[in-house]
């Protein structure tokens, strides 16, 4: 069947498997009749072509919870366990996942093998900094348990290690205890990025922390934005909500994506025109997975999907680098109008992670020829300035570029030898990195 | 609410126990592997379930169901719905020509469910209170055969049901 990621580009036809437990994952990679490379795929949501192979082995089905520990504040759950699933069973409990991507449909596997951030990275780190422990079944059909003590090289390998050192089967967080899931948000307008920038810094205390930033704007207003504050409320609610919205049926053309974003966007500088909106009380669901209220939003790209292209620049660089990105974005036209921007706490050990100190930003792209010359000059700007691309929204990265960026490159492959000798475990993403 | 699931860990009966789970049931299970049953009974214990309580049993022993059914009441005590869930997929060619698979098969499809639901509705009418549903195929209602193993359940339960 056709798979693709969540940006719809590339796609590939490829044999996907839905093992029913973990011992049938063990049979399908301990058979060498499947010859081909194989990968992991949980939900879906990285953009781009890292879970995509001749053989893909969906984690649908590990999808059981076997412990909730509400003294230790720790869950043990399979890999396929989505972020929603398990916000569902933890809120309740007054405990809450420390790190939150964009949407809830992530897999907690995912998360992992993309040591995915969230709006709190200057605070409390990325994911893979919560987990306690997980284990992975290696090519060799073995099952390792491997923690920050236990077998360390393969969790370092594994944290941000797209999918490449093996099967991750159960995992176990550490999670947050929070007052309520009522989030008191305060919105700031920026008129550009310098003061986008500097009311990042100013306000680093606040618990998350995102701008959505204008990267069509153009001269003083170039990186206009809205700054996005939020702390859990200390009083409010504690229950699970999913909220219901519409659904996008099938491919759009994609001229509608600028009219729906800048709608968006209007929408909430609308609000803010006059004045930072203060202690706004939302639901969690609509402060961290704004879009997943729209579902399949990613066609209003049209048929041939979209890009995303999200970078991270050190700190020293960052104003200049940023700003000498955003102005290429808008002189081209061609960026979506939303773009993401939040700053980065320091860098963790593990070997292929996304996040340095520093800003990162992200802007979509629709899939077209144009696209491609722009985003090589773009990479030529993120080189210049010591930054990287993040792996996980990548599908068109160059082999140079990834090896000119991720130092910890050669150490990885080391361990995936030891781990992965014969290389079953591979994507298209890793085959164009030069990885497998 | 008191659920009583009878082959719970086929894939409907997951999804329903599941469901049930976040409304915070308490949930009796009855399944032949007793390793998938307590899985089975730690994801529903913290997806929310306010007790889960197994038995072990092979369906097609039709002597073991009395004591199956009054474990289930006696940890439920008052029963409001008994699902029966198992079932298995019969190959229609193999049970034409091998009339030991055939038996087999009426056993899985047929007489064990006659037996669970003549124990089950007599302690739902003890009760006076209470639900029991057989959960079968469509696959059993689709081109049937002159003799369709698939549709086995389609064909007989709604007479014992109603009985
Ligand atoms: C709307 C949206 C918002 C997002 N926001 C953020 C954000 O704020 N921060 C952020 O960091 N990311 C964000 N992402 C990206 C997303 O979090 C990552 O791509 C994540 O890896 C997706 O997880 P998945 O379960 O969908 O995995 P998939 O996309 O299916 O796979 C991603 C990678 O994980 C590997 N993998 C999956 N399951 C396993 C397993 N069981 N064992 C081994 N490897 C496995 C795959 O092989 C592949 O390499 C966003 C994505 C979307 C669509």
């Amino acid at each position: 069947m056709q798979l693709h990621g969540w940006g719809r580009f590339p796609r590939k036809d490829a044999d996907l498997l839905e093992p029913s437990s973990p011992e049938s994952f063990l049979e399908i990679v301990s058979k060498k009749e499947i010859a081909g490379p194989l990968i992991a795929r949980g939900g879906g949501r990285s953009y781009g072509d890292s879970a995509l192979a001749d053989t893909v082995l969906s984690s649908r089905f590990l999808d059981s919870f076997l412990e909730i520990n509400s003294t230790n504040n720790t869950i043990r759950c399979g890999a396929g366990v989505s972020m929603d699933t398990v916000l569902k069973v933890i809120i309740p409990y007054g405990l809450f996942l420390p790190v939150l991507p964009g949407t809830k449909y992530v897999s907690v596997g995912g998360a992992v093998a993309a040591d995915i951030h969230g709006k709190n990275h200057h605070r409390d780190g990325s994911f893979c900094d919560h987990v306690e422990r997980f284990s992975l079944l290696l090519a060799s059909g073995e099952t390792i348990e491997c923690s920050s003590i236990e077998n360390k090289d393969a969790f370092q390998a594994t944290c941000g290690g797209m999918g490449l050192t093996g099967v991750i089967l159960e995992v176990t967080l550490k999670l947050e205890k929070v007052p309520s899931v009522t989030i008191k948000r305060k919105s700031i307008p920026a008129a550009n990025l310098e003061e986008c920038m500097d009311l990042i810094e100013e306000n680093e205390g606040s618990k998350h922390s995102v701008a959505w930033v204008d990267c069509l704007a153009k001269g003083e207003e170039l990186g206009r934005s809205v700054l996005h504050l939020a702390e859990h409320s200390e009083i409010g609610t504690r229950e699970y909500k999913l909220r219901k919205g519409p659904s996008i049926p099938f491919s759009t053309p994609s001229f509608l994506i600028n009219k729906f974003t800048t709608r968006l966007f209007n929408n909430s500088l609308y609000k803010l025109r006059k004045q930072t909106t203060e202690g706004r009380s939302v639901n969690y669901d609509a402060y961290f997975f704004p879009l997943d209220n729209i579902r399949n939003w990613n066609r209003l790209y049209g048929g041939k999907g979209f890009i995303q292209y999200q970078l991270v620049l050190p700190l020293e660089s960052a104003r200049t680098g940023l700003r000498e990105i955003i102005d290429c974005v808008s002189e081209s036209g061609k960026g979506s109008f939303i773009s993401v921007l939040k700053k980065f706490g320091n860098k963790n050990e593990n070997l292929l992670s996304f996040p340095i100190a520093g800003y990162t930003l992200s802007v979509d792209f629709k899939n077209e020829k144009k696209v491609f010359p722009l985003l090589k000059q773009l990479d030529e700007i993120v080189l210049a300035n010591n930054g990287r691309l993040y792996l996980a929204k990548d599908s068109r990265m160059s082999e140079d570029v990834f090896k000119a960026s991720y130092q910890s490159w050669e150490k990885f492959l080391e361990v995936k030898k030891e781990l992965d000798p014969e290389c079953r475990f591979a994507s298209l993403q890793s085959t164009r990195l030069g990885l497998t | 609410m008191n659920i009583l699931l009878v082959g719970a860990t086929s894939a409907i009966a997951k999804a329903i126990s599941r469901l049930y789970s976040e409304r915070n049931a308490r949930l009796f299970l009855i399944a032949r592997n007793e390793a998938r049953l307590m899985e089975l009974s730690d994801d529903l214990t913290v997806r929310g379930a306010q007790s889960v309580d197994f038995h072990v049993m092979d369906i097609t022993d039709t002597e073991s169901h009395i004591n199956a059914v009054s474990n289930a009441k006696s940890a439920l005590e008052n029963i409001d719905l008994a699902l029966i869930c198992h079932g298995s997929l019969p190959d229609q060619e193999i049970c034409e020509s091998d009339f030991e698979q055939a038996a087999q098969e009426i056993k899985i499809n047929g007489l064990s469910v006659i037996s669970l639901c003549t124990e089950i509705s007599k302690l739902l009418k003890e009760q006076n209170s209470g639900t029991l549903a057989v959960i079968t195929s469509v696959a059993g209602d689709r081109g049937r055969h002159l003799i369709s193993f698939t549709g086995l359940p389609n064909l007989w339960y709604p007479h014992t049901c109603r009985a």
